[in-house]
């Protein structure tokens, strides 16, 4: 019994002295080729809930882009229709976390170059604005945040909101009764005494240096702008624009379940008392970017007081300016996929107030989740209920309607000196983007997105000692790097992958599943050709076709010849057709003979693609086997 | 023979990437991809909140790390800040405590010592003891004994 003992404890001690450092995995993926901009296929890295991958813009810049992982599938599995071969590779926890570090960090510096990008066009926007001033209008900029609240003060009549009223109170008494007027006046000052700061000098930058210039003009021209408004509306208090307020309880296509519990009106009440208090401290701030924090703060202050006064909750608009609107028709046509989407955006709203009415203190994150998940239930409740237009969105939807900002002061600057400063920002914006293209250019064959992550990781593992932590070297433009499928491939015969699997494309996986209840016979002649097909729906977006050949390898070049002949059909009657389309149906007919092609020779481009597919991301998850025994590379 | 035909396939796709490229694809961009945190459309494709905040937390930190490794123009630093905290739907990051402990854990990550740590976490906060208790306080944390 001892010796059995024995020899369990010294097997424990063995596996245990044997254990690996901990280690972690992440996968390298290598999505399939589709037609128009995805021909060549795709390269990505991802990290737990995060895909990392580079994409090369139409100013020729390789972005390194960031994407959730769900989201990812769905853009490229469902919606592109692109099957994803996925290699997961495992790394000691230490070089795991270098790399997902150095890929986040190359991220925000390219996202930090994307915004100073902009922050160079606003300058001139700023400049052109400034030169076209007549007084009386003042500067016709638009900024971020100042079309929350009406242009002109409320009359004695309407009387100012109560809210504010009280909270420009509590400022008056903490700070004094001529404060906000003093507080105007110079920040009136320090934004007429602005100057431009860029120069023509071309910058240097580096894929590993995080850019840091002095702020644009544009940027505390943003800054002291809101402040001033800010400070304005406070001083003479106004309603909320037309529009900002969102009342999902109320109308006919009123949501349901908004109205406010005991419990849920407490918790505003909470939230609104920390905002006015912190709406106090921040009107005395000397922080240079509080300005619109302030003006969102005092219009989330009139909402939860419109919501306490009707007894529902009502929000404020989320959605920005310019945010994409599916039109009626096209909602028409996807109303089941609304229904499903406006059903998620229900439990999403709901989970949100949950976690208001459990938060101690409420924050603003808490408060945020609720505004935002109830903007975006009523838009869909509305797309799905009521067919009517849908917005959408790729950024958080916080608050934020653009507007200029009447009355405020021009620079103290002459119309010939800001000439000379549109000339100088000309200069600097073309430095800039010369530099941006030497440094992030996009090439075919040295810098693309599965080179550019060989790349970064050699950077970042480099000096690698012996063995490399993740089982060799991959130069990123040698052996045919550059070509996603060979990049893939150099990684399974190289790194330490322990597992290969594929996420079919959404067609794919219909067709399959149609395989274990029909016919095969009968699903593949009849999901073989696009005419037939109940999986795919014609989308305008794909040139016309008529046999899909991804999953048809023998039959490939005879289908490819009827596509062939589709496209030559179309093109034709394109060529008639052009004096009436401006020559789209003769360009779609064309592409359409591209593509088809390569089918002649066995290779398949074109899978079709979709509008929608939400409803089977859940289900593209890779069935992951022991990879292959190593290939040669 | 094998050589031969990955030639082939080379040759097959560097036609193809010719005409593409890794290019940003115009269903990618109309349905989810943002400059910054590519969350969500129309879909709710998004990731969870838990996601979300971690994800807002090792942004901060890491630019917190790029920025203090390169200069130390604050006004820039909160510039960015408030961008980034804009990506996640956050106006005002200074009263949020996230925010701080993740400037923290990155003045921690960049290898400043204490005094420079110090230094530039009271032009931060502008003297405010509970902001400087949480970045000071993750910064001490997680720096490497």
């Amino acid at each position: 019994m001892s010796r059995a003992l024995g020899a369990a404890l010294a097997a424990v001690i063995l596996l245990q002295s044997a254990a690996p450092v901990a280690a972690a995995v992440f996968d390298l993926l290598y999505i399939k080729a589709n037609v128009g901009e995805s021909a060549g296929g795709h390269s990505a890295i991802r990290f737990a809930d995060q895909v990392y991958h580079f994409q090369n813009d139409a100013g020729g810049l390789l972005h390194l882009r960031r994407t959730p992982n769900r989201h990812f599938r769905w853009t490229y599995a469902v919606l592109q229709n692109r099957t994803i071969h996925v290699a997961r590779v495992e790394a000691a926890a230490d070089t795991y976390d270098r790399l997902r570090d150095a890929f986040n960090r190359r991220f925000l510096l390219h996202d930090a170059h994307t915004r100073l990008l902009r922050a160079h066009t606003r300058d001139r926007e700023l400049l052109d604005a400034l030169i076209a001033t007549r007084e009386p209008t003042g500067v016709e900029f638009p900024l971020r945040g100042a079309g929350l609240f009406s242009e002109t003060p409320d009359t004695i009549d309407t009387g100012p909101p109560r809210a504010l009223a009280t909270l420009r109170a509590r400022v008056s008494a903490r700070y004094g009764a001529t404060f906000i007027a003093e507080r105007l006046a110079a920040l009136h000052a320090q934004l007429r005494h602005l100057a431009p700061t860029t120069t023509g000098t071309p910058p240097r930058l580096s894929k590993d240096v995080y850019p840091t210039p002095a702020l644009h003009i544009s940027e505390r021209y943003q800054a002291l702008g809101l402040q001033i408004l800010a400070l304005d509306i406070l001083r003479r208090p106004r309603s909320l624009a037309p529009g900002v307020l969102l009342d999902p309880g109320q109308g006919p296509g009123a949501v349901p379940d908004m109205a406010l519990s005991a419990a849920l009106r407490r918790q505003l009440q909470h939230f609104a008392e920390r905002t006015e208090d912190r709406l106090v401290t921040l009107a005395g701030s000397d922080g240079p970017d509080w300005g619109f924090a302030f003006l969102l703060g005092m219009a989330r202050l009139e909402a939860i007081y419109a919501s306490q006064a009707a007894g529902r909750l009502m929000v404020l608009d989320g959605f920005p300016d310019d945010a994409r609107t599916i039109d009626r028709a096209a909602v028409a046509r996807r109303r089941p996929y609304l229904q499903e989407l406006a059903d998620e955006a229900d439990a999403r709203f709901i989970s949100a107030r949950t976690r208001l009415l459990a938060a101690d203190p409420v924050t603003e994150r808490d408060f945020a989740l609720l505004e935002a998940t109830a903007t975006r239930r009523l838009e869909l409740w509305r797309g799905a209920h009521h067919g009517d237009p849908v917005r959408m969105s790729s950024d958080p939807l916080l608050p934020a309607r653009r507007a200029h900002v009447p009355r405020l002061p021009a620079l103290d600057r002459t119309k010939s000196e800001l000439r000379r400063d549109v000339a100088d920002a000309d200069l600097a914006d073309d430095a800039y983007r010369r530099a941006l293209r030497t440094t992030f250019g996009y090439h075919l064959l040295r810098a693309n997105c599965a080179t550019e992550i060989f790349a970064l990781i050699a950077t970042t593992l480099e000096p690698t000692g012996t063995p490399h932590p993740l089982g060799g070297h991959l130069a990123p433009t040698s052996e045919f790097h550059f070509v996603p499928a060979l990049a893939h491939r150099a990684v399974l015969a190289t790194w330490n992958v322990t597992a290969v699997g594929e996420i079919p494309s959404y067609r794919r996986t219909r067709v399959d599943a149609m395989y274990d209840d029909e016919p095969d016979a009968a699903v593949y002649f009849r999901e073989s050709s696009r005419l037939t097909s109940t999986v795919y729906r014609a989308n305008d977006a794909d040139a016309f076709f008529l046999f899909f050949t991804d999953d048809s390898v023998p039959m490939r070049p005879l289908y490819g010849l009827a596509n062939v002949a589709a496209g030559t059909g179309q093109a034709l009657w394109g060529t008639l057709r052009a004096p009436f389309d401006r020559g789209a149906t003769l360009r779609a007919g064309m592409a359409g003979i591209a593509f088809s092609l390569p089918e002649l020779v066995w290779v398949n481009l074109r899978k079709g693609t979709f509008e929608y597919g939400h409803d089977h991301v859940d289900r593209l998850t890779p069935t992951l086997q022991a990879p292959p025994t190593r290939l040669a590379p | 023979m094998m050589r031969t035909s990955v030639r082939l396939m080379a040759l097959v796709a560097m036609a193809a990437i010719a005409a593409s490229g890794c290019f940003k694809s115009s269903t990618s961009q109309a349905s989810s991809e943002s400059s910054s945190n590519s969350s969500s459309s129309v879909s709710s494709c998004s990731p969870s909140e838990d996601e979300e905040e971690s994800a807002y937390e090792r942004d901060v930190r890491d630019y917190t790390v790029a920025h203090a490794t390169s200069t130390h123009d604050l006004a820039r630093f909160q510039q960015d800040l408030t961008d980034i905290a804009a990506g996640y739907g956050i106006s005002d990051w200074e009263d949020d405590r996230t925010t701080h402990i993740a400037v923290g854990r990155g003045l921690a990550g960049s290898g400043l010592d204490a005094s420079e740590a110090d230094v530039l976490t009271t032009a931060l906060v502008r003297a405010d003891p509970t902001r400087t208790r949480w970045v000071l306080g993750a910064y001490h944390v997680t720096r490497p004994k």
